[in-house]
């Protein structure tokens, strides 16, 4: 019984009608997205999480035998490392996003004028271009026999090719180059939506600019820092493509694991672990991230 | 002068809208707790209380926007409590407008129309009707965001008005405006119900509005009426302490009767004073809790040396010292410290009475009053 | 004063470098794109040419029809389902609402290995909805929606309920309440979830490759399937056509939007 039972006593005919015509909105409304969330991301989650503690046969089937052994090789073995990789990496794609997305963040609000728009405008398409095709444009500038290595070799300044790719290096620079607008964006809009009489009052109380930076600034932007964090940090971690075309076999991440798994060796069982292993991780942080007050910055951010 | 639309619903009763033994909860809170109210055909009754008082709640749920958890709502004598807002022959202003931001002012006002699907020159005939009723000639193509707020308020009334209600619900219509175009909304407001004959159901927590523009008033707070009558009965007789200093008589004094003599009532107050009042002739069941005085029936006279000691049965008369002066212009406030008690009296002097306004602060006075000037309070 | 300028002098800097590292590769294939290289990756000279073999490329054209539809079919399933869930969610109070709202949270913060091999597995292993147009149609309706749910959600917030009210009041039942004043309203929000959802859609390569199976070529597929030659000229055409689009996508959007600001 709910709280409005012994408020009212007996149970009214207005209580019993209400209660019908919400059952009956609540099929109308939310039906479609509960069947997708059930049908649709609930039930893959719980196969995959079945999967796997089952083994994988010779030629790829699926032996029906309970077994911990990949979710051992997780947490014991190698592939440990390689989701701590992952979060290492994401948290220096996230540091390097912030100490490159503020200032510019900043200098479009403080000094953008006119040209805030256009600013935007320039920081906004990137981040809507074609994921895949910023990647191949980034291989394109970087690679062995890439623009810049052409360029330095033409030049005279190095006899033979730097090795940009397959570094981690590459990885975390193709990291930031992806998600530095995700950063950018959260951070100019809560610098822009800054109430300016503020930073007066600040000023007025005597904070010269640096000190009145970080005593109100910084921390009246915290939401939008948090916002971006988010933003790029979770995506970061499950990272497939940039590991793929960046790191190739030499730096492998969380999501290439899984990937590879499933599209290269076809283990379903291994595969399976991996991908519930990832998952949890970003539940978790995410949960973790929620705690800390990010409930309203995570929507926000979406 | 027009004669009132024939679709004004009259009832053999006189009574337009009737609530009985209304009770709506918000969870634990109980904003309206069992209201009873009869309306009459054709006045304008205000509900007036401070905010929180269940005042909105009830009239949303004259509207059919809530639905109550008890009792019933009649309007023009029929049942509504199972019709949804749109069958209820009641119509509303909202505290905002709610004007639909996407319509002309003249589409605002025939929408009701076009639900009722009354053909396209009829709906234009009754729009320009309307239109004029509410002086808003040549606005017809505007959209809401290129009015002020009085002519966003007129559309809205229009808007209401143009379906007949048997009654109009107005919440809080004019809380929005600044204060000149407030006062002119409700000589407005007035004009257009005398010319309608539509009966007005408005909801403020402004007293000067409840005075000036109603029939008869309401005061609510938490959730029930604690006194209902014309401006002038609440005004004048506040019958409880509450409604005594809601309505700005602000020198109370609480107290028991402590005797009964020669048509007066005698009061010991809780600091000790004595202080006569005109018997109350038809006894309530309530007990008095004290007396209220307004502060403009007060007057002051400068403290001589020779002391005319006058009737305390006919004149209320008090020592005291001037303890702080609020020049308003049209009248003076002043606040007295009493010597008899320690308590504060706020006197209101207007220059007309040709009473010397600069008395100085820290003068000692005499503070008096007439007995019958003391209004009892019953709790 | 002097000393401000120096710093807003440096922080321009630093701006412009920034903006050059998120712009320089993308340039620099819109400048290839019309190179005379045939290994597109290098100057030998201006020529449209690679744009006129990308126009009779007989896969380019399937694929980017099959995103065209892919895309478009899932614009106006999640925008739908995006618009009624928002309202319920904003309407409606019951238990286990908050629950709901997270898990719906779940397709968008998830990476896209994580939903993309579990509906592979989910797909193949246990409903067996053959892989191809409906897997990928359903694939993306299941993370697009949740986009579409938080946009149109965020709009109602900031949506004046009173107007809903007025129209019962006035006499407009629900379902008219809706046609003539909710539904108009929230019109701007409903287009620009359509116009995320869009791009959000279209250019999905992990999640699409998944399940996809094969036969099924969207157009990133294409590009991702080219990739491994390295640079070609059609991928450069590919993606210069793709950041003009995107440009006239977001100039539109802008536009739109102005012009809805300053009409109220």
């Amino acid at each position: 019984m709910q709280a409005s039972g012994d408020i009212s006593g007996s149970k009214s005919q207005a209580e019993k009608r209400a209660k019908r015509k919400l059952a009956l909105e609540l099929t109308t409304y939310l039906s479609p997205i509960i069947i997708i969330v059930v049908v649709f991301v609930f039930a893959p989650l719980a196969i995959i999480l079945f999967f796997s503690f089952l083994k994988s046969g010779p030629y790829g089937q699926i032996v029906y035998a309970f077994t911990f052994e990949n979710v051992g090789a997780i947490l014991g073995g190698g592939y440990g490392k390689v989701f701590l990789k992952s979060v290492y990496l994401a948290v220096q794609t996230n540091l390097l996003c912030i100490l490159f997305g503020y200032p510019i963040a900043y200098y479009i609000t403080r000094f953008g004028g006119k040209w805030k728009t256009l600013w935007i405008f320039l920081i906004i398409v990137p981040s809507w271009s074609s994921y895949l095709i910023r990647l191949y444009a980034l291989k394109t500038l970087v690679g062995t026999k890439g623009t810049i290595n052409t360029l330095l070799m033409n030049l005279g300044i190095i006899s033979e090719p730097i090795q940009i790719l397959y570094t981690q290096f590459a990885v975390i620079m193709a990291l930031v180059f992806a998600w530095l607008p995700f950063m950018i964006l959260p951070i100019y809009a809560a610098l822009d939506g800054l109430d300016r009489s503020v930073l007066e009052a600040a000023t007025d109380l005597g904070a010269t600019p640096f000190r009145r930076f970080f005593r109100v600034t910084l921390p009246l932007t915290r939401g939008g820092l948090l916002a971006g964090s988010i933003l790029v940090f979770i995506p970061t971690v499950g990272e497939w493509l940039v590991p793929h075309i960046f790191g190739g076999s030499k730096i492998m991440m969380a999501g290439s694991l899984v990937a590879h798994k499933f599209t290269a060796v076809g283990n379903i069982p291994q595969g399976s672990s991996l991908a519930i292993m990832l998952a949890a991780t970003l539940v978790l942080i995410l949960y973790l991230t929620i705690k800390w007050g990010g409930r309203e910055a995570l929507e926000k951010a979406l | 002068m027009k004669v009132p639309d024939k679709g004004v619903t009259k009832t053999d009763s006189g009574i337009c809208l009737e609530v009985r033994d209304v009770v709506k909860r918000f969870g634990k809170l109980t904003a309206v707790d069992h209201v009873n109210l009869q309306i009459r055909d054709g006045e304008i009754f205000s509900f007036l209380g401070p905010s929180g008082c269940g005042k909105s709640t009830l009239l949303r749920v004259v509207a059919g926007l809530e639905n109550q958890d008890q009792g019933d709502v009649l309007i023009s004598g029929q049942n509504v409590n199972e019709l949804p807002p749109y069958k209820r022959d009641c119509n509303t202003v909202f505290q905002n407008h709610a004007l639909f931001p996407h319509m002309t002012v003249a589409e605002n006002i025939g929408f009701g129309l076009v639900e009722r699907r009354l053909s396209k020159s009829e709906i234009k005939k009754k729009v320009a009707d309307k239109i004029e009723l509410v002086t808003l000639g040549g606005m017809e193509d505007r959209r809401p965001d290129q009015l002020s707020g009085g002519q966003r308020q007129r559309v809205a009334l229009a808007r209401a008005l143009i379906l007949e209600p048997a009654v109009l619900l107005l919440d809080e219509p004019l809380a929005a405006l600044d204060r000149k175009l407030r006062k002119e909304m409700q000589i407005e407001l007035k004009r257009i119900q005398r010319e309608v004959g539509t009966t007005f159901l408005n909801v403020t927590h402004d007293q000067k509005e409840a005075l000036s523009v109603s029939d008869r008033i309401g005061i609510m707070n938490e959730g029930a009426f604690l006194q209902i009558g014309t401006p002038d009965e609440i005004y004048e007789k506040p019958g409880s302490i509450f409604v005594a200093s809601f309505m700005g008589a602000t020198n109370i004094f609480s107290g028991k009767v402590v005797s009964q003599k020669g048509g007066n009532i005698e009061l010991e107050t809780s600091e000790g004073l004595k202080i006569f009042a005109p018997e109350p002739g038809n006894s309530s069941r309530d007990p008095i809790v004290g007396v209220s005085i307004h502060p403009e029936l007060i007057r002051l006279e400068p403290e001589t040396s020779e002391e005319s000691s006058s009737d305390p049965t006919s004149q209320t008369t008090f020592h005291g010292k001037i303890n702080e002066v609020f020049y308003q212009g049209d009248f003076s406030e002043f606040t007295v410290a009493l010597k008899e008690a320690d308590m504060l009296l706020t006197v209101h002097l207007t220059r007309g009475k040709g009473y010397r306004l600069l008395l100085p602060e820290g003068q000692d006075v005499i503070v008096c009053w007439d007995c019958g000037s003391n209004n009892i309070l019953r709790g | 004063m002097k000393k401000k300028r120096i710093a807003s002098k440096i922080l321009g800097a630093l701006s412009v470098l920034t903006l050059t590292f998120l712009w320089a590769p993308v340039i620099l294939i819109i400048v290839y794109s019309f190179s005379n290289s045939k290994y597109g990756s290098s100057w030998e000279g201006f020529t449209f040419k690679w744009y006129l073999k990308l126009f009779t490329n007989e896969q380019v054209r399937d694929a980017l029809m099959r995103s065209l539809i892919i895309a478009g079919v899932t614009v106006v399933v999640s925008t739908l389902i995006g618009t009624i869930t928002a309202y319920g969610l904003y309407k409606l109070n019951f238990r286990g609402k908050q629950f709901l709202r997270t898990s719906i949270l779940l397709p968008i913060v998830f990476p896209s290995v994580v939903t993309g091999s579990a509906l592979l597995v989910f797909f193949t292993r246990l409903i067996h909805i053959p892989l191809g147009f409906p897997s990928i149609i359903i694939a993306h309706i299941v993370f697009c929606s949740p986009l579409a749910v938080f946009i149109i959600l965020g709009r109602m917030q900031r949506f004046d309920w009173s107007w809903e009210e007025a129209a019962l009041d006035l006499g407009a039942t629900p379902f008219r309440t809706f046609m003539r004043v909710t539904g108009p309203q929230l019109m701007p929000a409903i287009m620009a979830s359509a116009m995320l959802i869009f791009p959000w859609s279209f250019d999905d390569f992990v999640i699409t490759y998944f399940v996809a199976g094969v036969g099924s070529t969207t157009l990133p597929i294409y590009v991702f399937s080219q990739l491994r030659f390295g640079s070609t000229p059609v991928i450069n055409t590919i993606g210069t056509l793709f950041v003009a689009v995107t440009m006239l996508g977001i100039l539109l959007v802008y536009l739109v939007q102005k012009k809805t600001k300053t009409s109220g």
